[in-house]
């Protein structure tokens, strides 16, 4: 038999005076769990983790052989003697807390879906997202595409890989972000407006819009602290109807949207906007190159100045890119405008503020 | 010289030249011929390989094209077998421009990325100063420390370092960049996109100096790439095509041409073959009013009065 605590950390004495008033539970099966994988190892240790729970713990070699019993559902009473085991109860216990060893008579805890997930480029290579240090936009990812037959769940990524055309950068002078200028517009845009990327709101396909938008709203509600503008990357036109939900609140939504034939209803003066950006005007352009849509981008600085007149009558309150389809080469084109398009709408925002 | 019957050259396979132009091989062209030639290189791209593929392609759109062949050949591909890096690229690109010239040809590059561009002209400034115009969504203009590093994102700025090159015309410069690029330097003029949308093809060839050769870049996203998709860095908001064929056909029967080339275009990103025949249809403006360059070649103390209006501009 093994004596596996004899080369790990000594058990506390105070736990083991406990440990002999209680009832024996050395009968007790356990099984060692299917999510554990070694993560890493080194000389004399290795760290286990649970993919599906996320929890990591770091065991001795002999403590590890120990724990490679319970591949089969076994009882500690049937592998160690008595006062082994009595040794071991701490290490036990950690290993059950870490969902190593499982009770195969215990329902485990339910995996807590993540709010966030990392993402392989941050828009413009800005900073990420840190909610100690708000920033005046805030991008974040929404790669959902269940609402319709948009195919869009690589649009935040291909958007945020196009953009590290436009590295964000500051002033070496005043640490001030610098903005960039539009050659279309002759003017200089976003400077000394900070931005972060706060990654993608984490998508489980399958699941219900509901379900989705709690953690939508959990997201957004970090992002907006602190007055940041969100920035959200879609998703198709169904990320638009589940983010305004949680920016207006209870007050009635006011969007404007500038469609996919490059019209942009222009809302009540005054009145603070969701400003919606249907991507699709790139598949409408490139699928017609003589439709309205292509007309629209042929003269980008027309649009552009209508974008930012538009921040100059209404607050712009948050921003979103929805519809790139990425499907076909079109998605390539669309991801070029909607990096243009995100900097004026949010110079467009500024403006507002 | 008598010129082959267009569609002479097989169809497929073998040597199809750019229009059914004369082969260079067999017919020695006339003085003052528009002399293309493919580069069929893509390494100075920095962001994707696919424009070695355009020589073949802007080929293959020229067929359904008929275009004058009296003052005009084709000088096949630049073979870049066994040749590696930029250096190398550019100098057996020059090679195939040296012998346009000693046949006192007008050099047409086919690219290939715009890093080529460098080599047409650093062997035409040599003899005689040049105005560059430089058509492009992009200035070109990223740093160069004179090193060997070379490529399509600076090649303009080592190219300004060129003395014979007295006068640089950036058109299409657009979009939002890093930092203002509209000033490049004491040679240069930049017209970005959106002010060349205000101005007339008349108006923008005001600009460019009347009695001094001009060597026209064509690097094909000046183009709006929803007309012309198939290029590695697109920019929305480019120029309709009718506006460059507007401008090369008043360039032509206007200015003094001291060699052109259309570089960039990428047929792996293409749709069909739009940005190909696109690019066959700017090559096809400026063959079909070449004779108005063997005019001012002939004459060239005249210099040919100014000619806005031509019959042989063709259909948009
Ligand atoms: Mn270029």
């Amino acid at each position: 038999m093994l004596d596996p605590g004899s080369s790990s950390t000594p058990p506390d004495p105070s736990f083991d005076a406990d440990a002999r008033t209680e009832p024996r539970d050395d009968d007790r099966l356990l099984v060692l769990s299917d999510d554990v994988v070694i993560e890493s190892e080194g000389p004399g240790y290795l760290v286990l983790a649970n993919l599906e729970l996320s929890t990591r713990v770091r065991l001795s070699r002999p403590l590890y052989e120990f724990v490679r019993l319970f591949r089969e559902p076994s009882r500690v009473a049937d592998l160690v003697p008595g006062e082994v085991r009595q040794r071991l109860k701490p290490q036990l216990e950690m290993l059950m807390a870490k969902h190593v060893l499982l009770d195969p008579d215990v329902e485990g805890p339910r995996r807590e879906l993540r709010l966030r997930s990392n993402v392989a480029y941050r828009f413009c290579n800005s900073p990420a997202f840190d909610p100690r240090s708000p920033t005046d936009f805030t991008i974040i990812g929404l790669p959902c595409d269940s609402e319709s037959d948009c195919d869009s769940r690589l649009a935040p990524e291909a958007l945020r890989r196009k953009s590290l055309d436009y590295p964000f950068r500051r002033a070496i002078e005043n640490n001030l972000p610098c903005g960039w200028f539009d050659a279309d517009t002759g003017r200089w845009i976003l400077k000394g407006a900070s931005l972060s990327d706060a990654g993608d709101i984490a998508i489980e396909h399958g699941e219900s819009q509901a379900s989705l938008f709690v953690r939508v709203d959990k997201v957004l509600e970090e992002c907006r602290q602190g007055g940041s503008t969100p920035i959200i990357l879609g998703g198709d036109r169904g990320a638009t109807e589940t983010a305004l939900k949680t920016v207006t609140g209870n007050g009635a939504p006011t969007i404007a949207r500038l469609r996919a034939d490059g019209s942009l209803a222009v809302p009540d003066i005054g009145k603070a906007i969701y400003l919606s950006i249907d991507l699709a005007i790139a598949s409408a352009a490139y699928s017609d190159p003589r439709s309205k849509a292509a007309e629209t981008l042929a003269t980008l600085s027309d649009l552009k100045e209508r974008v930012v007149a538009l921040g100059r009558t209404n607050p712009i309150i948050a921003i979103d890119l929805v519809g790139l389809d990425m499907r076909g080469d079109a998605g390539r084109l669309g991801a070029a405008l909607g990096c243009e398009l995100a900097l004026t709408a949010m110079e467009a925002a500024c403006g507002s503020s | 010289m008598a010129a082959p019957e267009p569609g002479a050259y097989p169809a497929d396979g073998g040597r199809a030249t750019l229009f059914g132009w004369p082969d260079a091989l067999a017919v020695s062209p006339q003085p003052g011929s528009l002399c293309a030639f493919g580069a069929p290189s893509d390494t100075g791209n920095a962001i994707s390989r696919g424009a070695a593929l355009a020589p073949a392609a802007v080929r293959k759109a020229s067929r359904k094209h008929d275009v004058p062949a009296e003052f005009a050949s084709d000088f096949g591909d630049v073979d870049f077998r066994g040749r590696t890096g930029s250096a190398q690229h550019l100098e057996v690109t020059a090679e195939t421009v040296r012998r346009i010239m000693e046949l006192k040809g007008i050099p047409l590059l086919i690219g290939g990325d715009h890093s080529l561009t460098f080599a047409p002209i650093s062997l035409l400034q040599e003899t005689r100063d040049i105005c560059l115009l430089w058509l492009d969504a992009h200035t070109d203009f990223s740093p160069w420390d004179g090193q060997e590093f070379h490529n399509h994102k600076q090649v303009l700025r080592r190219i300004e370092t060129l003395p014979g090159v007295t006068r640089i015309l950036q058109f299409g410069y657009r979009g939002v960049t890093v930092g203002d690029e509209r000033r490049l330097g004491p040679k240069s003029s930049v017209v970005t996109s959106a002010e060349m949308q205000c101005r007339s093809p008349s108006e923008l060839l005001e600009m460019v100096p009347p009695a001094m050769p001009c060597y026209i870049s064509i690097d094909i996203d000046v183009i709006d790439p929803f007309h012309a998709p198939g290029t590695s860095a697109p920019v929305p908001g480019g120029l309709v095509p009718d506006t460059v064929i507007a401008l090369l056909g008043l360039l032509a029967r206007n200015r003094t041409i001291a060699g052109v080339d259309v570089v960039e275009v990428n047929p792996a990103m293409d749709r069909k073959d739009d940005t190909a025949r696109i690019a066959a249809r700017l090559i096809e403006t400026l063959a079909a009013n070449w004779s108005f360059q063997i005019e001012r070649q002939r004459f060239p103390a005249n210099g040919a009065p100014e000619i806005q209006q031509s019959p042989k501009e063709t259909a948009p």
